[in-house]
């Protein structure tokens, strides 16, 4: 498939783009025209094993090379690099978090309306059989009202980086909630609505926070926490309680727990297949990929086209303009009085990015 | 007097550098930059400003990049694999000889009490001398310790060596998240009267930054422990307390030995035969360990989540963990660390007695789930 339409491109050859993307486009025995990163030899490795036909440190220097583009980049150019391709026509794929910030989502969602290209997010999770599952049962209010809801998501990191872009504000846009949290309160805004209000609280001192903690109160009245972690193991699933029972989604491991149990069998048309049939995470960057290809050969949106994973951001960028200090005993145990900014902002909330 | 001076810390991204990091921004104002060998570790180190860079201290030119510039080096880092002992000492001379070259004022080494293993009984200072020993850790960290006071007395090199005991407390490795996991799986047959030299992270970090900062301690080595010592049995009663579980199995070290000669040396058939008689729960631990059942095994964790497993590890005794060598001579040892020296040169005075240091390190493991 190499010169048949699209050609592809890979912007960015960090370990996302190794372990996942690339073998993802291998499955498609789709070989890429072009893979971008500023480590040549890097991209060349990678070149040599995937087949690629051309590596450069800018893709600038080949747009006419390529019909679509999968955005790995550091987080800080997502936005700038896809608004340039977009506008250019070329589709885009971007990772995860689409930009980081509402403006960037909104200049990158005018960009793919005016070149007519597909901008779809590399949010993953909504390919998940039992994620998906959970968004048709609430829809259907298996569940009943939802009464709260309660998700934490946190393990000791160890996600392979290949530099520390990832950890470097002004790269990586923020820590744990940027990272972690676009699929998280993705998760949450697709199944239960936009958010009203909320107390943010993180323990960044000038970097990106390890540790957040999101009291929420949604647009419907419903109450809940979602609590995120880079240092230590949480329960890594989503507690769903409504007035006829509740559920209990894994988010690392793809299970459901219900109860009552008979909760898990419901199945509609959209949802047929069983919710706890196992799927790997190769899997999900297929189906990724496989949509995205749907979307530019149809024209039909793509399953998380921009406007709906700019809804997270924008909560995320809320958050962080509004964010408290969580305080550990540990780690000023005699009291000590930091100098600290009060936060400039004060402007009224835009949260969950159409509220 | 750190305040607004840029100081390399190696080893950031681990425990006692990791804590270093953030008492010296937050209390004291200096400007850190740190030496990465491995970006996923650095979760809690980029909660703060600081300047991180890639790479090995193997690697003299980001070793000679991260050194430029700086008032003070604390290093931290240490591989705790046997097999990379010669990068540790390799690391350490590349990162003398940065420091020489840029001349920076002042260079502080954490090394470990471990240079004086195995401990005797009675009073242990830095005037105790070395012993001979094969373990690894001791021989290597001895060894990367003489290397920086050869270049003191070759070169000039102004380094201050600080060997801290048993070091504890919030995000700790070994004597916190090693031993509180251990806990939950284990019994230690651990042996009677033996001492222990606890020291809070905290107390240690600001021995390193005494260091950093006082005349008259160049070319010297620090004993940093707690006020006092305790046994063994109070050290690990407080987490016991803490959990709500019993670890510690007292016995006599004769005791001890004699069942380590009979369960951990044989691995035939015969000899796990019996141990599965014995204690079902480590035949398990080791069956998991191999790749055909360690793959089943996540794949059935993987569909029925947290679940698993647990009703019959809760149906089961906890097993007795026999400690190797060099640990049952360390927790036999009745050996107490003096800390006259720390105190008349550094003016270092320990704040955290057990009661507090495990008061904070509490509220820790409940946070972290540990």
């Amino acid at each position: 498939m190499n010169n048949s339409f699209p050609r592809i491109a890979v912007i960015g050859c960090g370990a996302v783009t190794e372990t996942h993307h690339l073998p993802a486009l291998a499955t498609f025995s789709i070989k890429p025209a072009l893979l971008v990163d500023i480590n040549l030899r890097r991209a060349q490795n990678l070149a040599d094993a995937f087949q690629a036909s051309r590596i450069s440190d800018d893709y600038r220097s080949y747009t006419g090379e390529f019909d679509a583009a999968i955005v790995a980049s550091p987080h800080h150019l997502h936005a700038p690099v896809c608004i340039d391709l977009l506008r250019r026509g070329v589709h885009v794929l971007v990772e995860k978090p689409m930009a980081t910030t509402t403006s960037e989502c909104d200049a990158m969602i005018v960009a793919a309306e005016e070149g007519k290209a597909v901008l779809a997010v590399g949010l993953m999770r909504r390919f998940q059989r039992n994620v998906q599952w959970v968004k048709a049962a609430l829809d259907a209010e298996v569940l009943g009202p939802i009464e709260s809801f309660d998700i934490q998501e946190g393990s000791v990191y160890d996600w392979p980086v290949a530099s520390g872009f990832f950890f470097r504000k002004e790269t990586a846009g923020g820590g744990v909630l940027m990272d972690t949290g676009a699929h998280t309160l993705d998760l949450l805004l697709w199944w239960l609505g936009d958010v009203a209000s909320f107390e943010y609280y993180d323990d960044n001192y000038g970097g990106v926070e390890a540790d957040c903690k999101l009291h929420v109160r949604l647009a419907s009245g419903v109450q809940g926490v979602v609590e995120l972690s880079r240092t230590r193991g949480l329960r890594n699933s989503a507690i769903l309680r409504g007035r006829e029972g509740e559920i209990e989604i894994g988010l690392g491991k793809k299970y459901i727990n219900a109860n009552p149990r008979e909760i898990l069998e419901y199945k509609n048309d959209l949802v047929s297949s069983d919710p706890l049939l196992q799927q790997l995470f190769s899997d999900l960057y297929e189906l990724q990929i496989k949509d995205w290809l749907r979307a530019i050969e149809t024209g039909q949106p793509s399953l998380v086209p921009g406007i709906e994973a700019a809804r997270s951001i924008g909560l995320i960028d809320a958050c962080y303009k509004h964010r408290q200090l969580w305080e550990f005993p540990w780690v000023l145990p005699d009291g000590h009085k930091l100098k600290t900014d009060q936060p400039a902002e004060n402007e009224a909330l835009q949260i969950g990015g159409r509220v | 007097m750190m305040t607004g001076k840029k100081v390399l810390i190696t080893g950031a991204t681990g425990f006692i550098g990791g804590r270093l990091a953030e008492k010296l921004i937050l209390y004291h104002g200096a400007n850190v930059r740190v030496l990465v060998r491995n970006f996923a570790r650095a979760s809690r180190i980029a909660r703060f400003n600081v300047e991180m860079l890639g790479g090995s201290i193997t690697d003299a030119d980001i070793v000679d990049e991260a050194v430029a510039g700086c008032d003070t080096v604390f290093h931290c880092a240490h591989d705790f694999m046997g097999k990379n002992a010669q990068q540790n000492l390799d690391g350490a001379r590349t990162l003398a000889d940065a420091c020489l070259r840029h001349g920076i004022r002042r260079f502080v080494h954490v090394s470990t009490i471990s240079v004086y293993e195995p401990l005797s009984d009675g009073d242990v200072d830095e005037s105790t001398p070395p012993k001979s020993t094969s373990w690894t850790y001791p021989v290597n960290k001895l060894a990367i310790e003489n290397l920086f006071l050869q270049y003191w007395e070759k070169y000039g090199l102004p380094v201050a060596v600080i060997q801290p005991t048993i070091v504890y407390g919030p995000f700790g490795g070994y004597w916190t998240n090693n031993q509180v996991t251990m806990m939950r799986a284990f019994r230690l047959a651990l042996p009677i009267g033996g001492l222990c030299n606890p020291v809070y992270v905290d107390d240690v970090v600001d021995s390193l930054i005494l260091a950093a900062q006082r005349e008259g301690v160049v070319g010297e080595r620090f004993l940093i422990s707690g006020a006092e010592s305790i046994t063994w049995r109070e050290f690990f009663g407080a987490y016991e307390r803490m959990l709500g579980i019993e670890f510690v199995a007292p016995m006599k070290t004769e005791e001890i030995k004699q069942i380590e000669n009979t369960t951990m040396r044989n691995n035939g058939l015969t000899s796990n035969l019996k141990l599965l008689r014995r204690d079902p729960r480590r035949v398990a631990h080791r069956l998991k360990r191999w790749k055909p059942v360690n793959k089943l095994y996540k794949l059935a964790q993987s569909s029925m989540g947290k679940n698993f497993a647990r009703p019959v590890s809760k149906a089961l005794p906890a097993p007795l963990y026999v400690p190797e060598e060099q640990l049952l001579a360390l927790y036999g040892a009745r050996a107490s660390v003096k800390i006259d020296k720390a105190r008349r040169l550094l003016g270092y005075e320990p704040a955290f007695d057990l009661d507090r240091g495990m008061s904070l390190t509490a509220q820790y493991v409940k946070w972290a789930n540990l």
